[in-house]
């Protein structure tokens, strides 16, 4: 049976009396890795920030291991996003004062779940695998956009989460960096952390397993793409450009 | 263009723009505001004493005068332009009953100062009405002094009836005085005017009639050199009674006002370093922000001058917006302020050269503000392109940040960022509280030191309960006879534990520059006894002698000196052998134990300490009623109460002041702070949120470095305020010329020294927890996509 990370029931939205979401229906399996893709406006950062309990739905139901998010409190929900959910943004927004190691254990202090002595380890394996440890005493405003994008997903891992959400992880960056970046992701996503991100970019969306087409704050279509083609990023990159065309994107 | 620019910049950071529009706003109006304050102070008090003529020396004496003494004494004196001598007729309070016929009926027994009804002098020491003419009062009229009109509640058209044994006598009250020398509650007396036939009529049937002996030079300066030779003059000339000169009347008249000004001059220069600090945090927020833009800027060649003027053309813009709206703001403001000074002196309107003068002081800080701006827009010369576009390593010095999360064993996770975050950007916070706790506790501490029973040392005499004064006049030996005997009796009852006598003698004593000046001293066995000395100690000898620090200065001699003293026509010397602190008989005594028997007593003083089973309130009044007449008995607190009433109080109203506008100053501009930091710090604070970190540590991860910044400027004001504080109260007081040279703040129960900094981080942290409720309003999707 498969095990759903998190089902959303005919969520739908409204800002300022216009319907920014309307009746979206879709699951996430645990170990998906989803992305949201459409016309800018057409409400996938809205949908994101909805489904993380960033922001509450006017209508419909989220549930997050079977736990209905609109039923918690907002500490209940902050909770939740503190222990089991992970984000990565275009902008980082690290704090400034503190060095990039700092700005990673900091959600994990915060939570104090574990020792001191096992934070540090864990961020310090965590910057190994992402590659920044050389920088992790550095000031946020000496590294690149990419080694930085990549300490913020070092930042969203600390304390294990369950999923994994980004919001254009890769806008800001540069094609090098965004296949660094795509890497780091597809890697946490076979190491079993489920991922939804929203993105424009064709490339960035064809890793993942199923592509979710917004149009007018209504799901158009889905796209899936199977875990054997993994390999061949070429391939998966024609055939959703492909079906984006199709979508009319 | 550069409107344009500033209009897409205001929707981009609005509340970052207003703030810094306000404080811009705030430090021009209360500049604005002081220099309107000052301006019209000093027309106000020049252009009433053009017409009221107050006197360059004015002698007060109750008692028997011989007016061709004076006349032949002014007539030798060279520089005197005239002189008059003005009677009064002291009333007490409790016979002044104001009543409107209706409802309101009440008594002056309460007015702290004394009461005096005088007629209208010709031309010199004019009191005046709100227009700065010459008061005319008819008979059946009375004129009332205006600063009795924040006591008492006096309209024109009420009756004043004077009540006083048989004399009954109506008056209505016809208009309100300006006078120009008792124009302040710092001074003792104020005068009510009434007409002349009135006048006459009551003269010798009531009251008691008093002097007040005017002179008038050719330069107001010449009046110090006067008082010295009229006090020394062999005819002994009367002297029972204040004496004050110009410059006294100036101050006094003006201190209240000073005060205020003083006030509003720390907060005006505060203002600006606040507005100037936001400025700095604003405008490199938006360097960091643009860091591309003016990279790229600079890669394609535009000159670095052409860009500094795009930041430069908006705070332009706004200080402009600032200069008006704050010029606007002052000049209600000012009319607000001055109020006091319309009250005191009567109606004076803007004049051009005030106007002129404020506009000056909007260019200076228009100029001090632009000046500092160029300073932070010099840091966008020295970031190279590829520090802006490659490296994007910006404009900010490169400190090197430490690991402190990664590395702290044991503190909390909030304390350490709050240590983190408080290094940058909470000076201002710093400078604030200090200089704010500073300017409370300096007032507040010197109020407690003078309500202290101890501070009664200040005026020449030990801590007891009670004083008893023998005054000067008529049978003065006999008078003090049956004190004597009373306290005697007292004694034996065992109501009085102990009491010293003082027998006060006037002498002339020979300064070092061969000068002869005259000296009060009080001689007795325990004369000098529980005095604290800035030098030297209490007269041991019969040839020693302690003097006051003002007569010290006077007589050009220091401890171990010799002081020659005239002594029934024969010179003797005396050993100087401490110096004290004396406000009373103008700050000029001294204490001997010799009892210069061969010279006439002016008064004699009792220091009486009621035994443990005495009830001192019975005490008084039994006392009181024994010793009518000739007799001054006073409680410590009356005592110093009356001796430096005015001035205990005024330093007593200018602590609530300050206490007010501090604390609404401190809820301003922390309310502004923070304002501003949440709004610069959104994208910190949304990734926080994002992040589920609970609120309640984001608000004291807020909190906690405003705290530890506000509370290390509390404790360091406190500090500084308990080291220092005394010195600059000693400062003001000598050149108030009280005769207070070291002034030393009390110790006062360990709890009040916690009082002020406790309110103060009080209302630091309720202000600083209301902003940060505004951080769960944050809109997050704001802030992660460009």
């Amino acid at each position: 049976m498969k095990n759903i990370k998190l089902a959303v029931k005919g969520l739908c939205k409204n800002f300022d009396g216009n319907r920014v979401l309307n009746d979206i229906d879709f699951q996430i399996e645990s170990g998906e890795f989803v992305a949201v893709m459409g016309q800018s406006g057409c409400g996938k950062s809205t949908l994101l920030y909805s489904i993380s309990g960033m922001d509450r739905a006017s209508e419909g139901k989220i549930f997050f291991d079977n736990r209905e998010l609109s039923e918690l409190s907002d500490k209940e929900v902050q909770k939740l996003r503190l222990e089991r959910m992970g984000f990565v943004f275009q902008k980082a927004n690290f704090i400034k004062n503190l060095s990039i190691a700092d700005n990673i254990v900091f959600p994990a202090f915060q939570l104090g779940k574990k020792t001191r002595k096992e934070i540090v380890n864990e961020a310090e394996s965590l910057m190994k695998k992402m590659g920044i440890i050389s920088v992790a005493d550095h000031d946020i405003r000496k590294v690149s956009g990419g080694q930085l994008q990549r300490a913020a997903i070092c930042r969203a891992m600390i304390n294990d989460p369950d999923i994994l959400f980004g919001d254009e992880p890769t806008g800001a960056l540069n094609s090098s960096s965004t296949k660094e970046v795509m890497d780091i992701l597809h890697q946490i996503n076979s190491d079993g952390t489920t991922i939804m991100i929203v993105t424009h970019d064709a490339k960035v969306a064809s890793r993942a397993d199923r592509v979710i087409y917004l149009e007018d704050g209504k799901i158009k279509d889905t796209f899936s793409q199977d875990k054997s083609s993994e390999n061949n990023l070429t391939m998966r990159e024609k055939n959703l450009k492909e079906w984006l065309a199709k979508m009319g994107f | 263009m550069y409107l344009r620019l500033l209009k897409n910049d205001f929707r981009k950071n609005p509340i970052s723009n207003l703030i810094l529009l306000l404080f811009m706003s705030l430090s021009v109006m209360i500049a604005v505001t002081v220099t309107l304050m000052l301006t019209q102070l000093f027309t106000s008090i020049t252009t009433m004493y053009e017409t009221a003529n107050p006197p360059h020396f004015l002698q007060m004496h109750k008692g028997e005068l011989n007016q061709s003494d004076i006349d032949e004494f002014n007539e030798s004196y060279e520089g005197i332009e005239h002189w008059q001598t003005v009677t009064i007729i002291t009333i007490d309070g409790n016979e002044l009953i104001v009543s409107d016929g209706k409802q309101k009926k009440f008594s002056l027994g309460d007015c702290r100062l004394d009461i005096s009804f005088v007629k209208q002098n010709d031309k010199y020491d004019v009191l005046l009405d709100e227009n700065r003419n010459k008061s005319e009062i008819k008979t059946g009229e009375i004129g009332v002094p205006v600063i009795l009109l924040d006591e008492f509640d006096i309209a024109v058209g009420d009756k004043i009836t004077l009540n006083s044994g048989n004399i009954v006598k109506n008056f209505t009250v016809a208009s309100y005085i300006y006078d120009g020398q008792m124009n302040s509650t710092l001074c003792s007396s104020t005068r009510f005017l009434i007409s002349d036939e009135d006048f006459n009529a009551l003269l010798g049937s009531t009251g008691e009639t008093e002097y007040l002996i005017e002179t008038y030079f050719t330069d107001s300066s010449f009046a110090n050199d006067y008082q010295t030779e009229y006090e020394q003059s062999e005819k002994n000339l009367p002297k029972n009674g204040q004496a004050i000169t110009y410059t006294m009347i100036f101050l006094l008249s003006a201190l209240t006002d000073l005060i205020m000004a003083m006030v509003f001059i720390l907060t005006g220069i505060l203002l600006i370093v606040i507005a100037v600090v936001c400025l700095r945090y604003v405008v490199l927020a938006e360097l960091e922000d643009d860091m591309r833009e003016i990279g790229t800027m600079k890669a394609v060649g535009i000159p670095e001058k052409a860009i500094c003027n795009l930041y430069l053309g908006k705070i332009r813009i706004l200080m402009v917006t600032g200069c008006v709206t704050g010029f606007v703001f002052a000049l209600f403001s000012s009319a607000f302020l001055t109020g006091h000074i319309s009250r005191t002196f009567g109606k004076q309107p803007l004049e051009l050269r005030g106007f002129i003068l404020a506009v000056l002081v909007c260019i200076v800080v228009y100029g001090i503000i632009l000046l500092f701006s160029r300073k932070i827009l010099a840091r966008m010369q020295k970031a190279s392109v590829i520090d802006l576009l490659v490296t994007e390593k910006g404009f900010g010095k490169t400190k090197k940040v430490k690991d402190s999360l990664r590395k702290a064993k044991h503190l909390p996770i909030n304390l350490i960022m709050a240590l983190k975050e408080v290094r940058k950007g909470y000076g201002i916070v710093f400078i604030l509280f200090l200089i704010i706790s500073f300017l409370i506790i300096v007032p507040f501490r010197t109020v407690q030191t003078m309500e202290n029973k101890e501070f009664v040392t200040y005026m020449g005499s030990p801590v007891c309960d009670l004083l008893l004064e023998v005054e000067q006049g008529e049978n003065l030996e006999e008078r003090k006879a049956t004190a004597e005997k009373l306290l005697l009796t007292e004694t034996e009852q065992g109501n009085i534990e102990s009491f010293e006598t003082l027998r006060r003698v006037r002498l002339q004593a020979f300064g070092n520059d061969g000068d002869i000046v005259g000296i009060h001293i009080d001689s007795g066995e325990n004369s000098g006894d529980g005095l604290k000395y800035l030098d030297g100690e209490k007269p041991k000898t019969q040839t020693e002698i302690a003097v006051s620090c003002l007569m010290a200065d006077e007589l050009g001699k220091s401890k171990g000196d010799t002081i020659i003293l005239i002594i029934n026509g024969e010179q003797q010397e005396f050993t100087v052998c401490g110096i004290y602190q004396d406000v009373t008989s103008g700050g000029k005594t001294a204490k001997a134990l010799c009892s210069f028997s061969s010279e006439q007593a002016e008064k004699y003083t009792y220091q009486i300490n009621i035994s443990k089973s005495g009830n001192s309130e019975r005490l008084t009044e039994n006392l009181r009623t024994k010793l009518n007449g000739g007799y001054s008995i006073e409680n410590m607190e009356e005592f110093v109460g009356q001796t430096l009433g005015g001035v205990s109080l005024q330093v007593k109203q200018s602590a609530y002041i300050v206490l007010f506008i501090g604390t609404g100053l401190t809820i301003l501009i922390v309310t502004l702070f923070m304002k501003l930091r949440i709004a610069q710090q959104g994208g910190t604070l949304a990734a926080k949120r994002v992040m589920g970190i609970p609120l309640m540590a984001i608000y004291l991860q807020e909190l906690y470095p405003v705290l530890i910044a506000g509370g290390l400027g509390v404790f360091t004001g406190t500090m500084l305020a308990e080291l220092f504080g005394d010195n600059m109260i000693s400062v003001l007081f000598e050149m108030l010329g009280l005769g207070l040279k070291r002034f030393e703040f009390a110790s006062v129960p360990f709890v009040n020294y916690f009082i002020i900094p406790i309110l103060l981080l009080s209302v630091l942290t309720i202000v600083t927890s209301g902003i940060c409720r505004s951080i769960r309003k944050i809109n997050i999707e704001n802030y992660f996509n460009e």
